[in-house]
């Protein structure tokens, strides 16, 4: 397994191609807009190798036997799925913001079941191909981004029907050595400073749209990828120090727009290519196992918010008025029931054909739809113990003015024991750790609520329960 | 000399500090004659010092027949105690066993 500083070397030896603010990136790992990212992927490196996490962040791979990076693992047993929640957990804790690992491995996850589906009904050799590549990332222990949402154009339109039909990644060409694939992929959580991509579709596919059926995994800086990097609410203050909030972790993961200008992917990283009846399989597989993350990794989150508004009410010498406590209660109540859904669905997981373990969707689509809501209402109740000071606070440049410091440290202080500069940290914590870029990831993260909805409807049992209250009711059933 | 091993759980969501109780042991174990600290992957433990973050105690066992003490939150071997004593406690339970 990659040490940290490993992890970190061997981005420098990448040749990504990333652009921000219309300039290219020759640095991530020191670029103010990307270092926060590249420190909170290297988190999960560092843990690997800490005697006190790495029950949680490694494991056994059941392919060779070794202690591996359970982000490279296939869920063997529920118990898998539950430590899962419990290492995103931990990591939150340590970073309080996305470390970025956890869609590629839902991906490798999601596809090592679908592959074997695959091959039983088609006789295709994906899934061999699939273990091959799973080997390799646990050899190398390397990044994967999981790239799944495609830039979709006409949400009304299938991809085939798309005026531009490079709105979902499809294959353009197929050769004796491999296929070429072409399009972008959106919202690309940590993809540039990842080491690969693994792409997969985005929604279920008609028989029409065979070349849009492609999984496949390529190198972040393989020839034609281009990576543009989204912009963050406050990402200027990247740049800055108090003001960032969190400034080695940053906000969110970092999220890209990849284009894919005709790459070429050799025929051993190909895990789909035309099989239109498994992409709905494979998505769905892949969101359930994604969505069962959040009550780990926006639990954790959540730990270090409520943590910051307790301090903040105490800062400001309120933390013992009872309506505080109140919101506080509020606060640790919604972080644990976000928390009970991810464990609860990794408690009920089972095996698949493959044997790999598959969440309870219908458990885990309510711990992602809680997420859509819950979050709000944390942040939300964050704001309300801070104060306006979140939205108000001069700069730190203010701060450490010579000048105006002075007024500054004298009229923002809160309790005298307090220093000002302590109450200042906390508040832009909380404000960078509760707005903007944030709140949004929790929405939209992993899918939108919509999404979550049609799943909840699906997987709800709806005929069983009608039948139960029409028993109740005393409705003899005919025939 | 009792070879004896320390296990973490994982600390997803401690409730204690399991480094600060471990750098304890290690302290008090430097002072004890007949135990010798060594790593849980060992062969031949005696003794596996568990430290787990909170009461569930979830930290994986590595195979052995070794015996246990258990630190899992405010508690030692399932009896309740002050963070600030868990140390002291294991140590109790060491010298017990050892």
């Amino acid at each position: 397994m990659r040490t940290r500083q490993e992890y970190i070397d061997s981005l420098k030896a990448l040749n990504t191609v990333v652009y921000a603010f219309g300039e290219k990136i020759d640095n991530v790992v020191e670029h103010p807009l990307t270092k926060p990212h590249v420190n909170a992927a290297a988190m999960t490196y560092e843990l690997a190798h800490d005697p006190e996490f790495e029950d949680l962040v490694t494991t056994t791979s059941h392919l060779t036997g070794k202690k591996v990076s359970r982000f490279t693992h296939i869920h063997q047993s529920a118990d898998d799925l539950v430590k899962k929640v419990k290492m995103l957990r931990g990591i939150s804790q340590r970073t309080g913001s996305c470390y970025q690992r956890c869609v590629g491995f839902d991906g490798i996850n999601a596809l090592y079941a679908t592959t074997y589906d695959i091959d039983q009904k088609h006789g295709t050799r994906y899934h061999e191909r699939m273990k091959d590549y799973v080997k390799h990332l646990q050899e190398t222990d390397n990044m994967v981004c999981g790239a799944m949402t495609d830039p979709k154009g006409d949400r009304g339109l299938s991809p085939g029907k798309q005026d531009d039909p490079d709105l979902y990644v499809r294959i353009v060409e197929k050769n004796d050595k491999g296929i070429v694939i072409r399009g972008a992929k959106a919202h690309q959580t940590g993809v540039v400073n990842s080491h690969e991509i693994l792409i997969m579709p985005t929604i279920a596919l008609a028989e029409e749209d065979q070349d849009y059926a492609v999984a496949c995994a390529l190198p972040v800086d393989a020839p034609g990828v281009i990576h543009i990097f989204g912009r963050q609410s406050n990402d200027t203050r990247k740049f800055d120090e108090m003001d960032q909030g969190n400034a080695c972790f940053g906000v969110v993961g970092g999220e890209a727009l990849t284009v894919l200008n005709d790459v070429f992917v050799p025929w051993e990283k190909v895990f789909m290519c035309g099989e239109v009846d498994f992409a709905g399989t494979l998505v769905e597989r892949f969101a359930c196992y994604h969505r069962q993350n959040y009550g780990g990794c926006k639990g954790g989150v959540s730990d270090i918010i409520v943590g910051a508004t307790a301090a903040i009410a105490d800062m400001n010498g309120v933390a013992r008025a009872s309506h505080i406590r109140d919101k506080i209660v509020e606060m640790l109540h919604l972080t644990e029931t976000v928390y009970c859904c991810s464990i609860a669905c990794s408690s009920q997981g089972r095996p698949t054909r493959s044997g790999a373990y598959f969440v309870d969707p219908l458990l885990a689509n309510v711990g992602k739809l809680n997420i859509t809501r819950f979050i709000y209402e944390i942040c939300r109740l964050s704001h309300d113990i801070a104060g306006g000071l979140l939205a108000t606070l001069p700069s730190e440049k203010d701060l450490q003015h010579p000048e105006i410091g002075p007024y500054v440290e004298k009229y923002f202080k809160g309790k005298a024991d307090v220093p000002t500069e302590e109450r200042y940290r906390i508040v832009r914590l909380l404000e960078n750790m509760t707005g903007g870029t944030a709140l949004v990831e929790s929405m939209h993260g992993a899918g939108s609520p919509q999404a979550q909805r049609v799943m909840i409807l699906r997987q709800g049992n709806l005929p069983h329960k009608v039948a139960l209250a029409r028993k109740l009711a005393g409705i003899e059933e005919k025939g | 000399m009792k070879k004896v091993g320390v296990k973490f759980c994982g600390n997803c969501n401690p409730h204690v500090d399991t480094g600060e109780i471990y750098r304890e042991i290690q302290d008090k174990l430097g002072q004890m004659e007949g135990l010798e600290l060594v790593s849980k992957d060992t062969p031949g433990l005696d003794v596996l010092i568990v430290i787990s973050g909170c009461p569930v105690d979830c930290a994986e066992r590595p195979p052995g027949t070794y015996r246990e003490v258990v630190a899992a939150g405010e508690s030692v071997n399932r009896v309740g105690c002050a963070a600030a004593e868990i140390s002291e406690k294991i140590m109790e339970q060491l010298a017990k066993i050892c």
